[in-house]
Formats: C-alpha cells, sequence, structure tokens
C-alpha cells in the first residue's frame, strides 16, 4: 500500500477523535436530582443491549468515516494481490520502449532508459501474469514478443541508442499488434522521459485517434514517468552549425555547443582525423556558443572527414558529432516543363551561372550524374526512372499551369501556415529561417498525400503546399502550385532558390554515401558492411559517429530534436493522448514499485467515506423517526 | 373566608379562588353525608326533586301518603324525594422525595398542594367535609374530613409544614384509607405515580371497591417527558436510592417508552374502574388543570346539586 500523499497519513489519529470526545464528554457529566429513576434503572438495563450497541456503532461509523476520508485525501495505492483482486489486468501489454538518445540524459545517477527499465522490471514481474507482452522498439520498430517475468536488461534490444523516437508512430504500432489480437483488455506501457519531440515529431501523423476509437478492446495506455529531477551539474550539447564549407586548403565546419549554464568555462575539444587525435581548449561562453572549427585539407585532397567529442556530461549521447565532406563537384538537374515561364524561372533556381550548376532539358536521360529531375504533371515512371529514384534521385513534381484552381473562392491569396523548420528542405540553417511566412498562393491543386508521405508545408486553406515521400534513398517532392505571376509568388525567389538548391544537394548524394547524415536517414542495404571508424561495436542503425563504406565515408549524428530539451507536462500528455484511459506511474519521483499493477482507491475510499456518512445520518435520524409518531400528549388529560 | 384564607398562604391564589368561586365540585356516585348539601344522597329525603312512587306499607309516615293518587287509583302510595346531602373528600397527596423533583419550574409538590389547597376550600365552601392525607415514608399527616371553616385553617397549616421526603406509601396509604373510611367518599390522589403501576392501580382498585369515588392527578414535570440531556449525567435518587452515572442519549428512547407505558398502563387501568385519570404538567398553569378538572366533573355529572342551583 502506497500512499501519493504520505504527509496527510499524520491526520490518521484523527480518526479517533469521535471516541475521545465522547469519553471526555463521559467525564464531564453533570449531576441532576431525579425523580423517575424507576424508569431510568429500567432503561439502563435495556440500553446496555440495543441502544449502547447503536451508539458505538455511530461511533465507530464516525471514526471509519474520518479515516476513510483521510485515506483518499492521502490517495493510497496498493498493488499486489489486493491489487490484483481489483484489477484483474490486462490480457495484453504492449510495450513502447523508447531508446532515444534523450532517454540516455542522467537525473538522479541514473538514465531515463536505467530507470525504465527498472519500472518495467517490477511491472513485469507482477502485471504480465498468463498476459501476453510485446516489445515495441523505437530506434529498429521491431515488434518482439517478451516472456513474462523476463528480466528486460537481458533483451538485446535495450541498449542505448541516439536516434529518435516517434510515438505516434509507435502507438500506431501497437494499435495494429492489439487489433491482431483481439483481446478483451489491453495496457500500453511507455517509459518516457517526456520529451516534446519524441511525442509530437514535426511532420508525424496522429496516432489514428478514431481507430482507436473503434477498437473492441479496453486499452489503458501506462505513462512511466522518468523525467525525474534534472541533474544539476552542467550539461553540454555538441552540434552541427549549417553546412561545412571549403575554403582554399581548409574545411571551415560549424559548430554550435549548447549548455545549462552561462559561466564561461573552458572545454576541451578533441578531435579525430585521418588517424590523428587532436585536442583544444576552447573557451565557451552562454548557454550557446558558436564557433567555426578549420580543417586542413591535404593538397588536392576533395574529401575529408572528423569526429568531434567534448568530455561525457549529464548526458554522454550529445557529446560528439561527426563530420563527413567531399566535394560534390558538378551538379545537373533536369528538367521536362512545358510551360516556358515556369521553365525559365527553375533554370533560373539552379543557378547555373554559378558554375558548378548544369541544366539539362527535356529528352536526357536520367543517369548517375543527375541529381535533381523536375517535371510538371503526373504521368507513370519508366522503370529506369524508378530506379534512378530509388539510388537516390529527388524528383521535384510541378503542377500543370491547367490544373490550377484558386485557393480561396474570393480570388484572394492564401498564405503558409506552418513548415517543418526543424528538418527537411525547409528547415531553419544558421538560425536563418526560410521566409515561408512571405509566401503568397492564389492558385493551386489540392494534393492528396499517398500513404507514407510527409506534409512539409501547409496552406491556411488546409491544402498541403510541399510533400515530400521517401522511394528507396530517393526522394519524390510535390509542390501544389507553380512560381508563375498568376499563381503565386514563389518567382521572388527567396523560398524558392533555397529550396531548389537543397533538393540539388541532397540529389547530390545519390549513390554515394560521402556526407553527413541523420542517425537513421541512411541505413545499410543488404550485403553492405559499415565498418566504424569511432569505436567496436557501434551500428550504424543505432549509434552515431563515422562509417566507412568501401572509399566512402559516412557520418552519421544523432537527430536535432533530440537535443531539443522541451518537456511535455503530465497533462499536455493527458490531453494529448485524450482518447485513451491514462494512467500516470512515478510521477516526480523515482519509484521502482510504480510500474506494477497498482490500483488507486481514492475514489473508493472517498465513497466509503460518504457512505459511512450516510449510515451515521441514518443511524441518527432513526431514532427521530421513530420517536415523533408515538410522542405522548404529557401535557393533556386522558 | 376566602379573603382571611388567601391573604395567609402562599400557595393560595385569591384571584384563582375568586374566579372559581361560582363553580362546584360534582361527583358522579351518591354520597352518605352527615348533613344537607348540594349532592344527591343515597337515600330519601325531603328535597323538591320527585324520586319515585311506592306502595304505602304499614310504618310509613301517613302524612307522606299522596292522597290525590289515592282519589285516583283508590290505593295508597307514598310519594319519595331525593335527599340531598353534602360529600366527604379525601385529599390525598404523595409527600415522597420524588415529588420535590424540580427542573426550575417550581417542585411537583408545590403544584400538588397548590391543587390540593384551592379543592378544599372550593368543598368546604359548598359545604362539604374535606380530609387530607400526606404520605410518605416517616411522614405522618392525616385529617380527618371535617367542613367547619376552622378545619380549613388546620389544613392549610399542615400543608405548609409538610416537606416531602423518603419513599412513596402512597399505596399503603390507599389501602388503609380505603379500609378506614366507612362511609362512600370523593378520595383526590395527587401523585407523581413512580411506583409499579400494578400496585397502585390495587389500591385504587380497593377505594373503588369501596364504592368510592376515586379521582387521580399523575403530576409530571416537563423534563420528565422531554429527558432532552445532552451531555452524560449523574443522576441522584430524590428518594434515596443509588446513583445512575448515565449517558441519556443512549438511553432516552428506553426511558421514554418505560415512561409512556407506565402512563398508558395507569390510564388504561383507572379507565377499566371507573376512576378520573388526568395527566398534568407542572409547568402548566394549576387553575388550567383544576378548571378542567371541575368544568368535566360538572358536565360529566350534570344532573346533580350543581345542575339544580
Amino acid at each position: 500500500m502506497i500512499s501519493l500523499s504520505p504527509l496527510l497519513l499524520w491526520l490518521l489519529p484523527l480518526a479517533a477523535l469521535p471516541v475521545i470526545i465522547h469519553l471526555l464528554n463521559r467525564l464531564r457529566y453533570q449531576t441532576v436530582r431525579w425523580a423517575a429513576m424507576m424508569f431510568l434503572r429500567s432503561a439502563d438495563r435495556d440500553a446496555s443491549r440495543r441502544a449502547k450497541i447503536r451508539q458505538w456503532l455511530i461511533l465507530a461509523v464516525r471514526c471509519l468515516m474520518l479515516l476513510f476520508f483521510i485515506l483518499a485525501l492521502a490517495r493510497l495505492q496498493s498493488q499486489g494481490r489486493l491489487a490484483r483482486f481489483f484489477d484483474p489486468g490486462a490480457d495484453m501489454v504492449v510495450i513502447l520502449f523508447d531508446r532515444s538518445a534523450s532517454m540516455e540524459h542522467l537525473r538522479g545517477g541514473a538514465s531515463g532508459r536505467e530507470r525504465a527499465l527498472d519500472l518495467l522490471r517490477s511491472g513485469l514481474e507482477e502485471a504480465a501474469d498468463g498476459a501476453r507482452v510485446l516489445w515495441v522498439d523505437s530506434a529498429m520498430g521491431e515488434v518482439t514478443p517478451v516472456p513474462s517475468g523476463m528480466d528486460p536488461e537481458r533483451l538485446p534490444m535495450t541498449v542505448s541508442t541516439s536516434t529518435s523516437a516517434d510515438t505516434a508512430a509507435l502507438l500506431r504500432t501497437a494499435l495494429r499488434e492489439i487489433s491482431r489480437a483481439e483481446v478483451a483488455r489491453a495496457e500500453i506501457w511507455i517509459p518516457t522521459d517526456r520529451q516534446s519531440r519524441s511525442w509530437i515529431p514535426e511532420g508525424t501523423e496522429s496516432p489514428d485517434w478514431e481507430e482507436w476509437a473503434g477498437l473492441d478492446t479496453r486499452v489503458t495506455l501506462r505513462l512511466l514517468d522518468v523525467a525525474g529531477i534534472p541533474a544539476k551539474s552542467g550539461n553540454r550539447t555538441l552540434q552541427i552549425e549549417g553546412r561545412p564549407e571549403r575554403e582554399g586548403d581548409q574545411l571551415r565546419v560549424g559548430l554550435r555547443m549548447v549548455r545549462d549554464r552561462v559561466e564561461p568555462e573552458s572545454v576541451a575539444l578533441r578531435l579525430r582525423s585521418g588517424g590523428l587525435t587532436l585536442r583544444e581548449d576552447i573557451m565557451v561562453e552562454g548557454r550557446e556558443f558558436r564557433w567555426e572549427q578549420l580543417l586542413p585539407l591535404e593538397a588536392g585532397a576533395d574529401r575529408v572527414d572528423a569526429f568531434f567529442s567534448v568530455p561525457s556530461d549529464a548526458n554522454p549521447a550529445d557529446n560528439e558529432v561527426a563530420v563527413a565532406w567531399r566535394d560534390p563537384g558538378r551538379l545537373l538537374a533536369s528538367l521536362e516543363l512545358d510551360d516556358a515561364e515556369v521553365d525559365r524561372v527553375m533554370r533560373a533556381s539552379i543557378l547555373p551561372d554559378s558554375g558548378r550548376r548544369e541544366v539539362a532539358g527535356r529528352g536526357r536521360e536520367l543517369d548517375r550524374d543527375t541529381c535533381l529531375w523536375i517535371r510538371d504533371g503526373n504521368a507513370p515512371w519508366t522503370e529506369s526512372q524508378r530506379a534512378w529514384l530509388r539510388e537516390g534521385g529527388v524528383l521535384l513534381t510541378l503542377p500543370r499551369p491547367s490544373d490550377l484552381e484558386a485557393v480561396s473562392s474570393e480570388g484572394g491569396d492564401t498564405f503558409v501556415t506552418s513548415w517543418t523548420e526543424q528538418t527537411g528542405v525547409l528547415a531553419t540553417e544558421q538560425r536563418e529561417p526560410l521566409r515561408m511566412d512571405l509566401v503568397r498562393v492564389r492558385r493551386a491543386v489540392s494534393l492528396e498525400p499517398e500513404e507514407g508521405t510527409d506534409t512539409l508545408a501547409l496552406l491556411d486553406n488546409g491544402w498541403p503546399l510541399l510533400t515530400r515521400r521517401s522511394e528507396g534513398r530517393g526522394a519524390e517532392y510535390h509542390l501544389a502550385t507553380l512560381p508563375t505571376r498568376e499563381a503565386s509568388n514563389l518567382a521572388a525567389g527567396y523560398v524558392l532558390v533555397p529550396v531548389v538548391q537543397r533538393l540539388l544537394r541532397e540529389g547530390a548524394r545519390k549513390g554515394d554515401a560521402w556526407g553527413i547524415r541523420t542517425l537513421g536517414e541512411w541505413v545499410p542495404e543488404a550485403g553492405e558492411r559499415w565498418e566504424p571508424l569511432d569505436g567496436e561495436g557501434r551500428d550504424p542503425r543505432l549509434h552515431p559517429g563515422r562509417y566507412r563504406l568501401q572509399d566512402q565515408r559516412i557520418a552519421l549524428n544523432r537527430p536535432t530534436g533530440e537535443d531539443a530539451g522541451g518537456l511535455l507536462t503530465v497533462e499536455e500528455v493527458r490531453a494529448w493522448a485524450a482518447p485513451l484511459d491514462l494512467r500516470v506511474f512515478g510521477d516526480d519521483r523515482i519509484d521502482a514499485d510504480a510500474a506494477s499493477s497498482r490500483v488507486d482507491f481514492t475514489s473508493l475510499l472517498a465513497l466509503a467515506g460518504l457512505g459511512f456518512l450516510v449510515v451515521e445520518s441514518w443511524l441518527l435520524t432513526r431514532n427521530i423517526r421513530r420517536r415523533n409518531p408515538t410522542q405522548p400528549a404529557w401535557g393533556s388529560a386522558s | 373566608m376566602a379573603r382571611s384564607a388567601s391573604t395567609s398562604r402562599s400557595f393560595l391564589d385569591a384571584g384563582v379562588l375568586s374566579r372559581l368561586s361560582k363553580m362546584a365540585f360534582e361527583v358522579n356516585r351518591p354520597m352518605l353525608g352527615s348533613v344537607t348539601g348540594i349532592h344527591r344522597s343515597a337515600t330519601r329525603g325531603a328535597s323538591v326533586e320527585f324520586a319515585e312512587y311506592r306502595k304505602y306499607v304499614p310504618g310509613d309516615d301517613p302524612k307522606h301518603i299522596d292522597w290525590q293518587v289515592y282519589a285516583r287509583s283508590d290505593r295508597f302510595y307514598i310519594k319519595e324525594f331525593e335527599a340531598d346531602t353534602n360529600l366527604r373528600a379525601y385529599l390525598v397527596l404523595d409527600a415522597s422525595g420524588s415529588m420535590a423533583f424540580d427542573s426550575g419550574r417550581g417542585t411537583r409538590f408545590d403544584f400538588a398542594r397548590r391543587l390540593a389547597a384551592h379543592l378544599a376550600y372550593l368543598m368546604v365552601r359548598q359545604g362539604d367535609a374535606v380530609g387530607l392525607h400526606c404520605c410518605a415514608e416517616n411522614v405522618a399527616v392525616d385529617l380527618p374530613a371535617r367542613q367547619a371553616p376552622s378545619h380549613l385553617h388546620t389544613c392549610f397549616d399542615l400543608l405548609e409544614r409538610v416537606e416531602p421526603k423518603g419513599e412513596s406509601t402512597l399505596t399503603d396509604a390507599l389501602h388503609t384509607l380505603a379500609e378506614r373510611i366507612q362511609r362512600r367518599a370523593s378520595v383526590i390522589v395527587l401523585t407523581d405515580a413512580f411506583m409499579p403501576a400494578g400496585e397502585l392501580l390495587d389500591a385504587v382498585q380497593h377505594l373503588c371497591f369501596q364504592r368510592h369515588e376515586v379521582s387521580l392527578f399523575h403530576l409530571l414535570d416537563p423534563q420528565e417527558t422531554a429527558f432532552d440531556f445532552t451531555r452524560p449525567v449523574r443522576f441522584v435518587d430524590l428518594e434515596g436510592g443509588a446513583d445512575l452515572v448515565a449517558d441519556p442519549s443512549v438511553m432516552r428512547q428506553t426511558y421514554l417508552d418505560a415512561l409512556e407505558q407506565h402512563a398508558d398502563t395507569l390510564r388504561d387501568g383507572c379507565r377499566k374502574f371507573h376512576v378520573d385519570y388526568r395527566r398534568a404538567r407542572v409547568d402548566h398553569e394549576f387553575e388550567s388543570a383544576l378548571t378542567a378538572f371541575l368544568l368535566e366533573h360538572a358536565n360529566l355529572f350534570a344532573g346533580g346539586g350543581a345542575a339544580r342551583r
């Protein structure tokens, strides 16, 4: 039995108050000279049985009433046999295990992942008695049946990773498994540090609440809260800032350090590159500190890789970044556009005058040199085109002018209401956001995203402006409008040019692993062997660092969203998962018992207290009701 | 007489006496008085109220023969008339310790004393003989019935002196009285009746068996009928019994039930023996109790002396 407000348990002696008052009253008796003693004596004899029992019953009821109200205020909870008696438990338990980088943050001497494992261990021992347990791993997305009562630390899918977590996607997996199992009652356990990016990542879909509502299974969401108390020791987060740029025989790499303290300090930056390890002390100031690190390029070299790290702190997963750079050389874009104005604007956006960009017209076969393919309409792909796309090409599909329609019934402009600022082609780079707020659209097509399509920007009327769908290692983008005067102001260039340049760069990585990528974005394909350069045992699907694939270098860094410190409150999580019966365990303290099957007795105790109040009132008024009808008219003469 | 008596006694109220001066105390049964009075006698007499005709028998006074009937029927008939006589009334006061109970509205004995004094005054004033009997342990007050006004002073002196104390000997006193009073009389009992109902009813039955007319005033204090104590109380017996510490809230219901049952037993028993049983609360005006008593007797027994007057 556990109390969530244990201080209130000190009020328990108050439950004896009625008895104490009763005894004090008995001691403070008054003396009365009485005549009708013969009736008193007989009444005393009779009352010693029935009425005295009733009196003590009232006292007992009052004591119990106070006791139950105090226990209700103390928010009493129970586990073990008592809990199972009231709550037999679920037929199926789905554990959505968050192995994101933020879960490695040390709080109270243990990381969130370690605390989550502690919670799950006790929970599995008790709650999984006869229930089917499925383990859904956030890093790999795999669903694994787990024997009941097994120590979760023995599972291979519990080791730390630097991946991101998408709780909505995990919930969709859970929904699929629960629907398939067709059980009467299921529980979803989510050990979480409540990092907002894990719960509500940008550009992801909601967990299909309508489908949850249609389930025949009674689903309870059990939130195992491991947010804990933030460590007082300082935490440093090392990040890559912008894109590395060549400057003569050096590569300029922008770095950023985010700290939770403002005092200046000297931080030892370790750099590993080309078999050398260098150390440099950096004097950092303020919460965010930016600087540029220069990497020397050998004469005539067009590639370099490096690994930066700072001393480990409260979160060892965010103290390192990897860089791999290769001069992209010539970037070729292929245009197949019917409208002359659109063709002109798009050609200009590719910046062919820079000398490192080329534009090919219609009729040129898509080959290894082509980075970006821009076309209009939705003509079916040929096999070669599909193969090009799957190998890493980037396709931007524009609508035909004849397909455009007014976005507003009044014929006016509409604007962009939301877009993904953290990642992708619309991301803010070097603290300079794309001015999507200046985009005005008058005519567009209503895109109908297919499954697996992310909406990157949304218009005010609810239509997607830009969508992205992965195709193998490549990607297909759909723009809903055209850069023409009748359709939008994209031709002004402040959004279109950066976006096209980013698409070119994305396509330039086609078939070439060189570059800085986000963990999970680029994973080994069957037969590929990625050799870790920054420590044995690193898995390119789970761990950041530099990897060698034949003569290529891949720098994998943790998702930037994992460095965001924003936490959802329990109330926000409750609001987000409102369609589910959410129970929160752990609260603000680490308690290994919190994950076990615990029944909250607060309502039950309060109801019992009210019941005793009713019984007490009934016992008191029963005497009055009996007395009144037979009250003798003593004053009247017979 | 009223002025001199009322001015000298604290328990007499001249106003009440004045208001009740036109009323008379009536009885149901024919009385056997010693002198002429206002009550119907058990014997024939010389009043103006015709009673019956009966045949003349030798020995009858010829002056009572109705000659008009003889002229019509050629037979001798004696014409008889009702006789009016006075009554003997005995006022029996329970002077036990329980009569001294006082809840702040005056003792029960004071109430009984007032009633007895006013009744005695009214009866003597209408020519009846009044006796007084106060009974309790170690209390021996017994005045035979007299009709002289000077006897009234003796009664008042006695009432003034008597203090309620000790255990009740009412039932013994009533039995004694029933045996001792030779001629039929009216017996008015003023008591709290805190004794076994059966014993009291036996004594009352004894009186009725001796052809006495009995009235029983059951005097109760409002605190006894309400029993509205809220805290534990140590009850001290006014008649010298053991103390009792009790929680009134626990025993209230049982106590009230017992008291009510006791009073009901008394009422039913009295009704069975044609005894005038009346409950009176001592916090009420004694005048109203007295007036009700006199009025109801006058109405119930209309046809008696009062009606003729």
